[in-house]
């Protein structure tokens, strides 16, 4: 449906061309920007998980055993607890590939690009359904 | 001295998993639960995160050099992730072991498939871009150390769309992740380049593997003991496998996607018939 509608806006070579070009300038600050999320979220993550290391080390606690409950998380790593600490930078590492869908979303929807962000929206919502499920 | 052995795993499948496009989390769970003796829950749960780093660090390299085709990997991945939620609603309803035999058999045929056609990036070697790409999914890098452009545009997206939601289903059954099927799915169907499908995929993965890592950390089932110095060697290995992948052949890298599968799929049967 979508596809047939945009064929036939696209008929004309001049707003083909003009389509082209806007939606290939939007893609490169999808790429530029998706690139920064991961780089962010990659960095933060280890850099938590490294510093809960450290502290644990310092102390002279163990690393082991199993994960703080998600509603202990933060308050832990507020406090310094090295298990805190770490499980933050699990939790930053799992959800920076989720940022990255949102990062599409407001770009295709800058860039006004409805097929991206239609399955985006679509991709956000099976993801985010999914984890709530699962907390049920 | 498990801990440096665990981290040396780790290096090794954060390497294949980058460069293929894998996840890692194919060679990680038999190997922490087999060898390292790790509880088989704790195992699949550290593969999860594992495959969610890996695809997350080398993702990084692959966006910025333009080997991951961001808009393809998202329109592909919602059907993915359609698919992995109906693969963990068949999981409680369907015999595994024979559907096990099934999905070694078609691994099998894939690689073969594969075999026979020499390298499916070859096939796939930059032509002309068609004129008729409406989602705009048309993807362009320069390759290898003399900077060849490779430009392609990916065809077929009903069928594409239709086998990674099967690549889905599978993942939701076998817990394996996509790779084996969306990247060769990606080269013999959609005909684009296989560094551009290794690393596509390698993105989907990480996006899918992150729902379920979340969930196993919410059952309980994450073990920092054995997870953070997995953590550490799939990212050395992640960076380690781009960095070889931007220099490797395509065909080369084809041969060693060709023997993966193939070893993939021999453990699947092994599984299927109870040896394993």
């Amino acid at each position: 449906m979508i596809a047939s509608r945009r064929r036939a806006y696209l008929a004309s070579a001049s707003r083909r061309r003009a389509y082209l070009r806007r939606q290939r300038l939007w893609t490169t600050v999808l790429y530029r920007w998706a690139g920064r999320v991961l780089s962010i979220g990659f960095w933060a993550a280890f850099a938590l998980i490294g510093f809960g290391l450290l502290v644990a080390a310092l102390r002279g606690e163990p690393v082991g055993g199993e994960v703080e409950t998600l509603d202990r998380v933060v308050p832990d790593a507020v406090r310094l607890h090295s298990q805190g600490l770490i499980d933050l930078g699990i939790l930053t590492l799992l959800m920076t590939p989720g940022a990255v869908v949102v990062v599409a979303l407001v770009i295709s929807i800058r860039g006004r690009d409805r097929m991206l962000a239609l399955v985006t929206s679509a991709l956000l919502l099976m993801l985010v359904g999914s984890v709530v499920i699962s907390l049920l | 001295m498990e801990i440096a052995a665990l981290v040396f795993v780790a290096v090794g499948a954060g390497a294949l998993g980058s460069m293929l496009g894998l996840g890692g989390g194919v060679i990680l769970v038999p190997v922490l639960s087999l060898a390292f003796g790790v509880k088989l829950q704790s195992a699949i749960a550290a593969s999860a995160i594992s495959v969610v780093a890996n695809s997350v660090s080398g993702s990084q390299a692959y966006l910025r050099l333009r080997y991951t085709n961001i808009r393809l990997a998202l329109v592909l991945v919602t059907a993915t992730a359609a698919g992995a939620l109906a693969g963990g609603l068949l999981v409680v309803s369907l015999p595994t072991g024979l559907l096990r035999g099934i999905f070694a058999t078609f691994l099998l045929a894939i690689s073969i498939l594969m075999l026979a056609r020499r390298t499916a990036s070859a096939r796939a070697a930059p032509g002309p871009v068609r004129a008729e790409d409406p989602f705009v999914l048309e993807g362009r890098y320069a390759d290898g150390p003399s900077s060849t452009v490779v430009q392609y545009v990916p065809r077929r997206l009903r069928a594409g769309l239709l086998g990674s939601s099967l690549a889905g289903v599978m993942s939701g059954l076998f817990g394996i992740g996509g790779g084996p099927i969306t990247v060769p799915l990606m080269t013999l169907v959609m005909r684009m380049p296989l560094k551009a499908a290794a690393s596509t995929s390698g993105f989907m993965v990480g996006l899918t593997a992150s729902v379920s890592a979340f969930v196993y950390y919410n059952a309980g089932f994450v073990d920092p003991s054995v997870t953070v110095p997995v953590l550490c060697g799939i990212i050395v290995g992640a960076r380690g496998g781009v960095r070889v992948a931007t220099r490797l052949r395509p065909d080369i890298l084809g041969r060693l996607f060709i023997g993966v599968m193939l070893a993939l799929s021999a453990l699947m049967f092994l599984d299927a018939f109870g040896v394993l």
